[in-house]
């Protein structure tokens, strides 16, 4: 009967070693052990004190060799098995049976118990990722929908096209070192007849440039990534897109390949042109 | 069982719980860089790229939350960098300036949790 309700605690041990421990670290490996030694004792009639102190002193060493073990499949037999065997033995020992008995008990109950819990912890934090990729699909599915990158209605406006690319030019883009290397950009503007114009800023300097406030009937802004070498980032940065925020209208982002729209509601990015 | 010997086992057991639980904590501490201590070496990386850290805020988090929101915006494999900082532990380290009415000048550089060095940087413009 000892060895028996050592090994019950031997197995809560490893159970809520390898299902706490994943989630709680080390602290709820012995928490959890704990819980489930005091549980396994008041079942089998044991002493509550000793069956939480055992359990939980079980746990957090079968947790120590599982992490030590390095985790994943082989780290949760051995910490099983460790686990298992201490809190076994030395609860079939305060119990009045034998340590041995008890150890080789809890060893085994704790092994199958760890394999148990591992293949449900792995059953669970596969469910997750797979609601968490059906989220992020489904959050960039509804990005398309909003800006769609196609008919782009300043980007597929020839003025504005034609300002884009003067202002490309004018930014001497490249990869090497050029000491003139600048951004240059402006606002888009709308006028009484529906039509779409361009006031550009003063150009900014190597990888930055200051805007104005918006002009009146500002549609959109702009800017060029001219710097297209290694280490540079050609799509919108974070500043560009809390810039677009704070003006409050769409941005446009001009680099070598591709012309990047910005929402100034979400900061998201659409490919609002190929170049 | 005599109590003194259930007692002396408890104590012992519980002392070897313990110190399984420092050399664990003392394990991970040794393992992985501190944030403060990467931000001081990304930002001898951002001054050796001729930024000036006065004009510039830092933010760095635990999760790289800038970073990973940025990073989501790119297909995968649009950066060099992605082949890099694949299967590695490091902290994305931001740098952005003070100036609210400018675009570019922000500045990511990337430290490897394990080595304490520098993978890379990215420089917004």
């Amino acid at each position: 009967m000892g060895a028996i309700g050592g090994a019950l605690v031997g197995w809560g041990s490893a159970a809520t070693s390898a299902l706490w421990g994943a989630s709680w670290g080390f602290v709820g490996a012995a928490v959890g052990g704990a819980a489930a030694g005091a549980a396994n004792a008041a079942i089998s009639g044991g002493n509550i004190g000793y069956g939480a102190i055992i359990g939980g002193i079980g746990a957090g060493v079968g947790y120590g060799v599982g992490y030590g073990a390095g985790g994943g499949f082989w780290g949760a037999a051995a910490g099983g098995l460790v686990g298992g065997a201490l809190a076994g033995g030395v609860g079939a020992e305060l119990t009045g049976g034998d340590f041995g008995q008890g150890a080789w008990m809890g060893a085994a109950y704790g092994f199958a118990a760890a394999m148990a819990a591992y293949g449900a912890s792995k059953a669970y934090y596969s469910y997750q990722r797979n609601v968490a990729i059906n989220q992020a699909f489904a959050r960039s599915s509804l990005d398309v929908d909003i800006k769609p990158g196609v008919n782009d209605s300043v980007t597929s406006n020839k003025n504005v096209r034609s300002e884009m690319d003067r202002a490309w030019n004018e930014s001497r883009p490249g990869s090497g070192l050029d000491v003139n290397r600048h951004e240059q950009g402006g606002w888009v503007t709308s006028d009484a007849n529906g039509g779409l114009n361009v006031q550009r800023v003063p150009q900014g300097i190597s990888s930055e440039l200051t805007f104005s406030s918006p002009p009146r009937n500002t549609v959109a802004g702009f800017h060029t990534h001219p710097n297209t070498g290694i280490g540079w980032d050609p799509r919108p940065s974070p500043l560009d897109k809390s810039f677009t925020m704070w003006s409050g209208v769409d941005h446009y982002v001009v680099s070598e390949t591709k012309i990047y729209g910005i929402d100034y509601r979400t900061g998201n990015t659409w490919d609002a042109a190929t170049r | 069982m005599d109590i003194n010997k259930r007692f002396l086992i408890i104590i012992v057991l519980f002392f070897l719980l313990i110190a399984e639980g420092c050399v664990h904590i003392s394990k991970e501490n040794k393992k992985m860089l501190a944030l403060d201590k990467a931000v001081i070496i990304s930002g001898e990386k951002a001054k050796e790229l001729g930024y000036d850290l006065v004009s510039l805020e830092i933010i760095a988090d635990e999760q790289n939350l800038i970073w990973n929101q940025h990073r989501k915006d790119a297909p995968e494999g649009f950066y060099s960098l992605d082949r890099e900082l694949r299967d590695k532990q490091y902290w994305a380290i931001y740098y952005r300036p003070k100036e609210i009415n400018q675009v570019g000048g922000d500045l990511f550089v990337f430290i490897d949790k394990e080595a304490g060095t520098v993978i890379g940087y990215l420089r917004g413009q």
